[in-house]
Formats: structure tokens, sequence, C-alpha cells
């Protein structure tokens, strides 16, 4: 329970991270929050040269909205400020309550939701939330910047599509398009600082006169080592006013579309059942949220 | 799962060669000469409201210091010259050790000091029956995590470092993980043993198959009990300090027993017992599981006589669970016959242990598991058959209400069951056949005081269980539970006769009145009650008492706080002693009053005169003139429980000078779609006796009830076939949370135990034992499947509602499955 | 290789030398003797080292001592002022939210953290606000009233009145 020698480093602004990243490469790793670099480290799961600290760039740490640009989350945000943004529970709900989930107080307040996005765990709960809203992530380093949609960016467990001498910058949310409703719903084994078992994200537009789901995205958590878009379950529900057949279909669909792990907290086999569950919640939460705020 | 069905057919078809070691037993009868019960004091003729200190919820006298962090644990100290030990911990759970290069390790700038098995070789145990452990493996490791070699270096990570630059070779032995497996087993875990089976216990009182064949009702169950951690938050923690001048040994270590433990450093070190002396700084939980010895504190001795100063040791958390010594999993199969009235005419019993590398106190957790089916019910006819298996696992050991969880998960299903059966509401069943004071179990176990009924109408009523039993709607039920725990044994622990517990009390005006007592503060409140009492006999606020225990050099031999004994026993021996003081004291006074000693009293730090107001002094006076004339009153008093006659196999465990009482009610809501249940409120009536301090006793009785409803639905440590505990940190082994625990409501219940120094007796470990039970009842009574296997996973209720075998589909690392092996394996094995 | 860093712990500042992979845990209990937080999972799973680094409840064990310089550390130390309790240790200790101790000190500073941010929390916010914080002995009942108190008001310093 120690951890490993390494050499500190605090870069004061992105470019010398930027600079570090360049020189160090693959020897070197972030630490934003800690609450998982440092616990895999004391494992001896990493045990890297360099430990770039971005704790301090605060230049990193905006959280902002706007109709037309949407929520934007610098990379070194802590999840207990997306919290207290009041936009994010009203509007961005499956975001909110997925975050709110995460450990407890003291880890909300150290880990941002950059960090819980690289670490890449299967088991992270704030990913599939913002796959629901098709997050987008900006990817920089010392050459450049690019974009890409979160659900590419995570490649599988523990695995990103960060190159060396990258970093994640920052995260985008579109704005979220009227009579539009989310929900994140998750399945833990114990009440208080603990990782969901199987989680499912949900977001629809409703058409407010017909009450026909217009569009959704539909995200699986902790059931495959990325979180995956039921898109069966999607062409299901679109198009038409749910009822409880399509979203026992679509439930299914969502099963289907899934390939959760045996091991000793659960099998894969009641993960799958769990999910549909997780599903038929999240949906019909959603669902209301879409509803009510069209009336 | 179904390799161990396999297994027990193996199990079958050895059976007849085992079958003729086994010894025969004859039910023992005519057991009833118990010596009659003396009072243990004179009967206490106040009434309690007259109590001033004895009754009060004062704050815990050494809270100031925990609530700013004053207080100093085992880790927190630092001494002059102090270095840091660490351990390297096997990777496999069984095989030979066939080579250990440590050369890399001793080159790395800052270590002192490298050792192994070999060096520190005397075998220890906890029992003096099977000393098999030792301070680093030697030779062969039997359970993951086992320590095989330690370093100690300059500070704490440049012996972590150390440690993995240490290579051992292994020549791995298969592992043997289950019990079933191991009892059969031609591999030896102990070499040299003709048998894994490490105890066999047997007791049987009346013909049980004989009054069962004609019972009107009976019912029959397998159980299984799962295998948990005491889970303290603080984890063990030693220094060794080695005078090489004095040629003596000061050990510091968080451990409930020093006086065991310094009778097991001194054997392992070969140092004459009054050369070592053992502190025990403030312990930050323990539950049982700090009462044997860790290996680590025979290597920080080890390594603090070689280099001349002192050793800390302190280990993470994987290595509190790879040294575990918690609750034993357990096979249980249980019998019970009925009259048609619901009167219970006979138990039958029969255990498997999974027993882990090594025995510590598992031998007497065999023999408890039995002796807890003889209260609270009424019972005449009861057969015992119990085994201990080693098995390549960490080592169970004592965990709170121990035996109490297993033996109360069968007992208490089987209440239900029964009560079912019978037509009766179960509440009703456990009235007709709860213990009343005075009853007499067939062994010698004796009831002396009970208010058990009063605790069940108390928790019923409060609940509403006679209305809502049965009548919830599916999904939502409720279930009660009920139970008991013996405050301390009848016989010593330790190969003497001396008392159980003695104190010795000073009273002068340079330190005020200052109580030397055995009994250690695990953090249930030892210390606050032992001073409430010498207050109270003294008539001196608390805070004029100093109270010194936990250190061997100080404190009196005591029996040690476990086994729920320290409010009774060392209750005793501190009243006693402060009685023997304030006679002393009360001669003196008398003569100052010119009243006959008897007729004086002391309150408020006044003595007076019962009869006569104006004849008055000060307390501090007298002292004063005492030691004058006289010098520093001295006061000594100690306790031993009556000794119980007869003899059987197995008597020195279950009978107690008096048992606690708990009865339990849960009320459940299980997702009828994924099978998690949530308790919603728990109820709770406690007979402690009188409650010396009734914040206290509700503290232990809601901390009894969270740890017994973590065993019921989160808690199990799982080990995969390879024998590797999956869930050796606190992220996987769940213990709950504020978000897990239910609303409490609990009572004391009016009671007083005229044996035990101001009426009190045990609540420490009762309120474990029936939690589990509790749960299983209310979820029969919310969706009508009885479930026999802790814990209950919302995967089990899941597929038990969709009708599929409740266990699921083999998981390859999940080797701790139940064993549904009827009456005839268990008593075959 | 040592570094020489400022920790201002409880208002003062201390020069510490520290190692790159040093915990603020034990920058604090070894550095500076600080011994009241505590290490029991070491891994960020218990809250047993919840400290306060600027005004919020952290885990010293997963937060580097090299990334603490600069910040406001408050730990169970630093909590009486001229000798009085806060009201939070005064409703623990009187209570009886604290047995065996261990986990108290950062229940304390997870419950002063909780109630510096929100002063009136309900129930439930104080169920979710102390999740974080393993306790073995107390089932929590005792722990959750005296925030209760703390938040009632039960243990509010007498005030100065001010005379005009």
């Amino acid at each position: 329970m120690h951890l490993p020698n390494f050499e500190y480093l605090a870069p004061r602004n992105p470019g010398e991270l930027a600079t570090m990243l360049a020189e160090y490469g693959s020897d070197a790793r972030i630490l934003c929050g800690g609450t998982d670099l440092l616990v895999q480290m004391k494992d001896y799961a990493h045990t890297p040269k360099y430990v770039i600290d971005i704790n301090s760039l605060d230049s990193l740490a905006t959280i902002s909205f706007d109709e037309q640009q949407g929520l934007y989350i610098g990379a070194t945000a802590k999840m207990d400020e997306l919290l207290l943004v009041p936009v994010v529970k009203e509007r961005y709900r499956a975001l909110w309550t997925a975050t709110e989930t995460v450990g407890a107080r003291q880890i909300l307040s150290m880990s941002s939701i950059a960090g819980n996005i690289c670490n890449a765990s299967p088991a992270a709960d704030t990913p599939p939330a913002l796959a629901a809203f098709d997050a987008e992530v900006k990817i920089s380093s010392s050459a450049g910047s690019r974009t890409m949609p979160l659900i590419e960016f995570i490649l599988g467990n523990r695995k990103t599509a960060l190159k060396t001498g990258e970093y994640l910058e920052s995260i985008t949310l579109p704005p979220p398009a009227p009579d539009s409703g989310s929900a994140y719903q998750h399945f833990r084994v114990r009440g208080g600082m603990e990782i969901a078992m199987v989680s499912a994200a949900v977001s629809v537009q409703v058409d407010p006169d017909t009450g026909a789901v217009v569009d959704s995205r539909i995200i699986l958590g902790v059931v495959a080592p990325t979180p995956i878009r039921a898109k069966a379950a999607e062409m299901i529900v679109n198009g038409q006013v749910p009822n409880e057949e399509s979203l026992r279909s679509a439930a299914q669909a969502c099963a289907d579309a899934s390939k959760p792990i045996d091991d000793f907290r659960a099998s894969a086999d009641y993960r799958k059942e769990v999910l549909k569950v997780l599903f038929e919640r999240a949906f019909a939460e959603a669902y209301e949220q879409a509803t009510d705020s069209g009336a | 799962m179904r390799n161990e069905r396999d297994v027990q057919e193996q199990v079958l078809a050895d059976t007849a060669e085992l079958q003729e070691t086994r010894a025969e037993v004859q039910p023992v009868v005519q057991l009833r000469e118990l010596e009659p019960v003396v009072p243990d004091t004179v009967v206490e003729e106040q009434v309690e409201d007259e109590f001033a200190i004895v009754g009060k919820s004062i704050p815990r006298v050494e809270g100031f210091d925990k609530v700013t962090g004053r207080a100093m644990y085992t880790d927190d100290i630092d001494l002059h010259g102090l270095v840091y030990a660490q351990v390297l911990n096997s990777t496999i759970a069984h095989g030979y050790i066939r080579k250990i290069d440590t050369s890399k390790a001793e080159k790395l700038p800052g270590v002192l000091a490298v050792m192994t098995g070999q060096d520190c070789p005397t075998l220890y145990s906890v029992n003096e029956l099977t000393p098999t452990e030792s301070a680093l493996a030697i030779d062969k490791v039997r359970y993951f995590g086992e320590g095989v070699a330690a370093v100690v270096a300059l500070d704490e990570r440049t012996a972590a470092h150390a440690c993995r630059l240490i290579e051992v070779e292994y020549e791995e032995l298969p592992p043997l993980v289950n019990a079933w497996e191991a009892a059969k087993s031609n591999v030896m875990i102990h070499e040299g043993a003709d048998s894994n089976i490490n105890h066999h216990a047997e007791q049987a009182f009346g013909d049980v198959d004989d009054v069962i064949a004609r019972a009107d009702v009976v019912v029959e169950e397998t159980f299984y009990t799962s295998g948990t951690n005491c889970a303290f938050l603080e984890p063990q923690s030693v220094i060794a300090d080695y005078d090489p001048g004095a040629e003596k040994l000061t050990v510091y270590n968080c451990n409930q027993l020093p006086h065991m433990l310094q009778r097991t450093v001194a054997k392992v070190m070969d140092m004459p017992v009054e050369d070592i002396r053992v502190i025990v700084p403030h312990i930050g939980g323990a539950f049982g599981g700090k009462s044997e010895a860790t290996p680590s504190v025979l290597s920080a001795s080890y390594l603090s006589r070689k280099l001349g100063r002192p050793v800390k040791l302190t280990y993470g958390r994987d290595e509190v669970f790879f040294q575990n010594k918690s609750r034993h999993p357990c096979h249980l199969k249980m019998r019970l016959g009925f009259k048609k009235d619901g009167t219970l005419e006979a138990l039958d019993l029969s255990t498997l242990l999974d027993g882990g590398g090594h025995s510590g106190w598992g031998f007497v957790v065999l023999w408890f598991i039995g002796a807890l089916t003889q209260l609270p019910y009424k019972v005449p006819n009861i057969r015992y058959n119990g085994r201990r298996v080693y098995t390549n696992k960490p080592t169970p050991g004592a965990q709170r209400s121990f035996g109490g969880v297993q033996a109360r998960t069968a007992v208490e299903s089987c209440f239900d069951m029964a009560a079912e059966k019978l037509g009766m509401n179960p509440y009703q069943l456990r009235m007709i056949n709860a213990v009343e004071t005075g009853y007499k179990a067939p062994s010698v176990v004796e009831c002396r005081h009970s208010e058990f009924k009063k605790a069940l109408t108390s928790v019923a009523k409060r609940s509403g269980f006679v209305e809502k039993h049965g009548k919830l709607p599916h999904g939502r039920g409720i279930g009660m539970a009920a139970g008991h725990y013996s405050s301390g044994g009848a016989f010593l622990l330790y190969n003497s006769s001396r008392a159980h517990s003695t104190a010795n009390i000073r009273v002068d005006t340079e330190a005020g009145v200052t109580v030397f007592c055995g009994v250690t503060d695990l953090g249930q409140g030892s210390t606050t009650v032992m001073t409430q009492v010498a207050a109270e006999v003294l008539g001196v606020p608390v805070r004029k008492v100093n109270f010194i225990c936990q250190d061997t050099l100080l404190s009196p031999m005591d029996n040690g706080t476990m086994d729920s004994r320290a409010t009774y026993g060392a209750g005793h021996a501190v009243k006693n002693a402060a009685l023997d003081a304030k006679r002393k004291l009360l001669e003196v006074a008398g003569v100052q009053l010119g009243v006959r000693a008897e007729q004086l009293e002391c309150r408020d730090e006044t003595i007076y005169s019962i009869y006569d107001s104006k004849k008055t002094m000060s307390f501090w006076d007298a002292v004063w003139k005492y030691q004058d004339i006289v010098g520093t009153v001295f006061g000594t008093g100690d306790y031993t429980p009556p000794q119980p006659k007869g003899d059987y196999p197995g008597k020195i465990i279950g009978p107690s000078p008096a048992f606690g009482f708990t009865a339990q009610v849960a009320e459940v809501d299980v997702d009828l779609r994924t099978g998690q249940v949530k308790v919603l409120k728990y109820y709770e009536a406690t007979d402690c006796g009188k409650a010396i301090n009734p914040a206290s006793v509700e503290g232990q009785v809601e901390g009894g009830i969270s740890m017994g409803l973590g065993q019921a639905l989160i808690e199990e440590i799982v080990v995969d076939r390879k024998g590797r505990i999956m869930n050796a940190n606190f992220h996987d082994y769940k213990i709950p949370t504020t978000m897990d625990m239910p609303d409490m409501d609990t009572e004391i219940v009016d009671s007083y135990d005229h044996t035990s120094a101001y009426g009190g007796k045990e609540v420490g470990e009762a309120p474990t034992g029936p939690v589990c039970a509790a749960i299983l009842n209310a979820v029969y009574d919310a969706i009508g499947i009885r479930f026999k296997e802790l814990p209950l996973t919302p995967e089990k209720v899941f597929r038990a509602m969709r009708g599929e075998d409740p266990r699921g589909p083999e998981l390859e690392p999940n080797v701790i499955g139940f064993a549904n092996a009827n009456y005839k394996e268990f008593l075959e094995i | 290789m040592k570094q020489l860093v400022q920790l201002k712990v409880n208002g003062n500042t201390h020069d510490v030398m520290v190692s790159p992979n040093e915990t603020l845990a034990d920058a604090l209990r070894r550095g500076l003797g600080l011994t009241g937080t505590k290490i029991s999972c070491n891994q960020g799973d218990c809250g047993a080292c919840t400290v306060l680094i600027d005004g919020k409840s952290r885990l010293s064990c997963i937060t580097l001592a090299m990334s603490s310089q600069g910040k406001e550390i408050r730990t169970i130390e630093g909590l009486e002022t001229n000798g009085e309790l806060d009201p939070i240790q005064r409703a623990i200790l009187e209570k009886q939210g604290v047995q065996c101790g261990f986990c108290t000190p950062g229940i304390i500073m997870s419950a002063r953290g909780l109630l510096d941010e929100n002063p009136h929390p309900t129930r439930e916010e104080i169920k979710r606000g102390l999740s974080g914080n393993l306790c073995r002995c107390t089932g929590y009942t005792k722990i959750i009233e005296a925030v209760e108190a703390v938040r009632d008001a039960e243990y509010e310093k007498p005030r100065l009145v001010q005379v005009q």
C-alpha cells in the first residue's frame, strides 16, 4: 500500500503540460483527482517515471453553458462543482444523477469528469450519461487539437484514443433539444461508496403533440468493456408512443446488445436481466421528464 | 458447486473407514447435579433510582481524546530510534517454499535486516491443543497471503520496496479450498496428520432420535452461513521494543487479550513471561478479530531483539483479510421436533466448519455453535455433532456473536418453519418456548436470570408484528428472530485456577481514586463502565477516577475482553475492590465521626451517617486521615463465576453466570424485478440486565445489528479455486455504510440481574446473532421463499423468484458454494 | 529524492521534507506528528483519512503531499478554537457517536465539511454526506443524530450579546 517512486511535475499552464507530455511521453501519467491513478499505483498497476499533476491548472477548470454551445466541462473541473451548476440538474439530468452517484462527498470533491473518462473503467458512472447527450471530447497536444465523440474515445477496459503526448482538454455536450428528458439508472449492491454493477442512461426527445419519441439515445454501462449504444433499442422506441410491448422489446434489445462479464459479484445472465429493468426505469423517467417539460 | 455434489458422493463412499475411527458417543444423562447457586455478591438493596452514576449515559471517559485526535493508537506511537518492518506475503495458497533469495532486498539502502520463517521457528496458537502457527511460513505455506519473509528498514516505504525484491520459489500443492473436499482429501494441510479434520465435537443429552420419531411436527433443513471479516477500522499494528540492557521486551499492540499475548510472545521468543510487557494503546475496533496474536507481533519481536531497537509493523488492509481470524463459514443441518401445542422437544444439529489453515479459536467456535442452541428456548433433548476442517484459506477465528450467527440462523429459521406447520404466529411459538429465570438446560447450562419474554413482547408490540406478519403486500415482509449470549464462560482459558478477573484500587490525595484492572476497551466502553462502577461505590464523580488497564505491568491478570464478559466479570472485581477500599476508609471515618462504620455511606464526595444527617465528613478529608493513620487506601477484589459440576465432552463451553437476551424484528422490501432486499426498519429489545450506561448499550445494539445486517446482505469473503481472496479490500468487501442502515427502534427492557454487580449483563454479542435470521424470515414473509444461504444477494433472490436454483450457474471463482448435504452425509464425514 | 514543501496545516505553515511518492496522510502523520488523521484502508475506500483542503472533504491517503502545497489544510487537531470543542466534536462525544474512535476524526471532518457547505442538511442529506466514512462500531445512528443536533443548533456556542 505504498506508492512506487516517481518524479513529480506540476505544469503552470496548458502549454507547459503539452511540452511535458511531448517530452516524457508514455513515461508520464496525468494526475488530476488521484482517486483512480494513485489507487492503481499503490497496487503497482502503473509505475510511471513522471506524475504530472494538473490539479492547479485553473484555466482548465471551467464549467459553462450557453444555448448555442451547450455545456462545456474543462479537464480539471471537479464533480462536486458540476453538481452545483443548476442547468446540469435541470436539463442534463442523467449526467447529474450519474455524477451524484459516484463514491461519496470526498470522492466527488477530488474527482473530475475528465478523469472518470480517461480512467476508462467499464464501471464508471459518468461516461454512459455523457454519451447519452452525444458528448464530444477535445484532445490536445503540443501539435494541436482534435475532437471526437466520447463514445469513440473510450476504446476498451482502461484504453482510450489518447495518443502519446495528448491529453483530454474538455468535454462538450450539445444543448438539449426542447421537449427532451434524460435519466440514469444504476444497480449496486451497497447503498454508499459503491460502483455500479450495471447501468443505463437514456435521453429522449418527444413530440409534444403526439407523445411519440422523436429521437433517443440509449447507452448501457458496465455490460461491456466500454459504454455501448443500444441502437437496436433506439430504433424500437423511436417514432412511436411508448407502450409496454415496445419497451419490453427494447429492453430485450438492450440485453442482446450487452456482453457483461461473469465474476464473483454477479453472473452475466443476471446482469442482463437487471439491465432490462434499469433500461425500463430510466426510459420511464426520461420520458416523463420530456413530457413534463413540454406541458 | 456441481463438483461439490460429486465430492459428497465420494465422501459417502469413503465413510466406512472413517466411521471406524469415530468414537461412540453415549447420550449423557443425569447431569443435573449443579452446585447450589451462591450469590456472587450480596444482593443489592439499593433500587436503581438511588444510583448516582450507574444507569447514567455519561459520555465516554476517553471520548474527548477520541474526538480531538489525541487518542493514540498503536501506529500513532513514535519511539526513539523506531524502524519499520513490512511483510512479503505468499502469492499461492498451498505449497512448499523451495527457495527464498533475499540478497537484493538486503542490499537496498536503508534496509537493516531481513528474516524468514526459519529465524523464528517456535510454533504457537491461542489454544494449547494445536500450536501450528509461526511468525512466518516455515517450508510450507497454507493460505494465500501468509507471510514468507519480513524486512525491517529505516522507513516503511523502503521496507515495502525491499519486500518486492525478495524472490521466492514455490512448489505448488493442490489448494484445498472446499471444506467437503478437504475433509476427505489425501493431501494433508498439516503434514503428519491422518486427516484434515481439525476437531470433532459430539454431545448428546437425552434420546434425540426417539423423541423426534415421536414428535408431532418435525422441521429439518440445511443452512450455510458465510465467512465474514471483522473489518475493524484499525489495521493491526505492533511496536516491539527490546531492551538489550534489561533483556526485557515491551510490545505495543492492539490486542484484546494482553495477558494471553504476553504468554504467546514469551513462548515464541523463549523468554520468561514476566520479561514481556504488553501495552495495549487505544484499540480501533476488534470484535474478536484481535483476540489472537498476529504473526506480525512475533516478527516484530524477533527483529527488535535482533536489532536492539524498536520495530513497528502495521498491516495493510489486504493483510487484515489475509490474517482474517473472523467468522467461520459453516454448513449446518438442523432438525427440530415439536409437540402439537408448540412445545419444543428435541433439537439435533450437525455442522461442518471451514477452518482455514490453522485452528486458533476455531475449536471453541465449533463447540460454541452447539452450546448456543441450548438457550434461549427450553429444549430437553439435544444432540450436537460438529467438525472443523482445515482448508487452504485464511483462518477464521472469533467474530462478534462467536458461534451465534451460525446457531441463530439455523434455529430461528427453523422456528418460523415450524410455526407455519403448527399454524401459529412465530411470536407465539417463541413465547411458548422462551426460557425464564431459573431454567436449567439438560447440560450444565443454567439460566440464572432472564427477561427474555419481556424482550419478545416489547419488540412484537412496537413493530406490530402479530398484525403485520403474513398480511403485508407481496414484496413487503416482516420477520422475527431472537437470541442470547453468555456473559463470559464459567471456566478460565488459562491453565490455572486463579480468579477470572482481579481489580486493585488505590485511593489517596495524590491521585484520587485509581483502579487497576485487566479488561481491555475495544471501543465497546468497558473503561467508562468500570469507572462508573468504582465511582458509584465510593460516591465520587467519574472524573476523580483514574482507570489503569491494558498494560501487563500495571493491570492484574484477567481472562480478557472476550465472550462478552467485561461488564459482568470485571464489573464484579472492580466493585469488590471498591467495596474493600470503602470498608477500610469508613472504619477510619467512623472513628472520626463517632459512628459505626456500617452505618456510613459515601455519596457526592461526602461520607454520612444513614441515620443522622449531621454526622458527615468530606470523603477526601477521610482519605487524608486514613493516609495519616494507616497509609494509602488499598482495596482488592476479584471474581470467579460458579463452576458447574458434571462431566461430558465440551462441558467447559456453554455455561455462563449470566446470559443477555435479544429479540428482533426486521421489516423488508424486496424489489420483485431485481431481487434486491432493503431493510426498511429494524426493531430490537434487549435484556442486558441493568444498563450501566444506557447510551453505550444502545450503541452496542445498533453496532451489533449493523454487523449482522452486513453479513445478511452484502458481506462475504470470496475465495477463488486457487485459494486467492478476491475481495481483500474495503472496495469489494462491502461493510454497511450510512446508506445501508435502516432506522432503528431499540429498547432496553426493565431488568436487573441480582447475581451481577449493579445488575448488568452482556449486550456486546447477543444483538448480532439473530439479524441474519430476522431478515431471512422477513424475506420469506415478503415473497414466500425460504433462503438458507448467506449472504442474500440480489441475484440469489432473483433466481429463486424465477424458480431457479438460487446459486445460479457455477461461477468459476466462487467456491464458497453451499453444499446441500443430507443429514447422513453430515454424520459420516 | 526528498523535496522541501510548505504545508499550511490548521493555520500554521510548516516546512516539511517529503518524497514525491509520499501521501498527505503520511506527511501529516509521520512528518508533522499529526496522528489524529487515520489510515485504515489506505486506498480511498473508507474515509478515515478525511481532511479539509480549502474547505472541501478530501481523502489524504490518496492525495500527494506535493499536491497540497499552498492549500489550507484542516485536520482534526485544528477544530478546537481556544480550547473549545467544535460543536460537531461535542455532539459526537455527548451523543455517544464515538466507540473505538478510529473512524471518528474522519467522520468529524466529513461532517464539518458537510455542515460548512450545507448548514441545514436533511437526515437523508446527512446520510449521503457521510456515506464515504465507514464505521464498524456504531451502526451510524448516533453519528447521524449528532449531526442533526448540530444542525438544530443544540451545540451552538453561547454568543456574546452586544451591549449598545
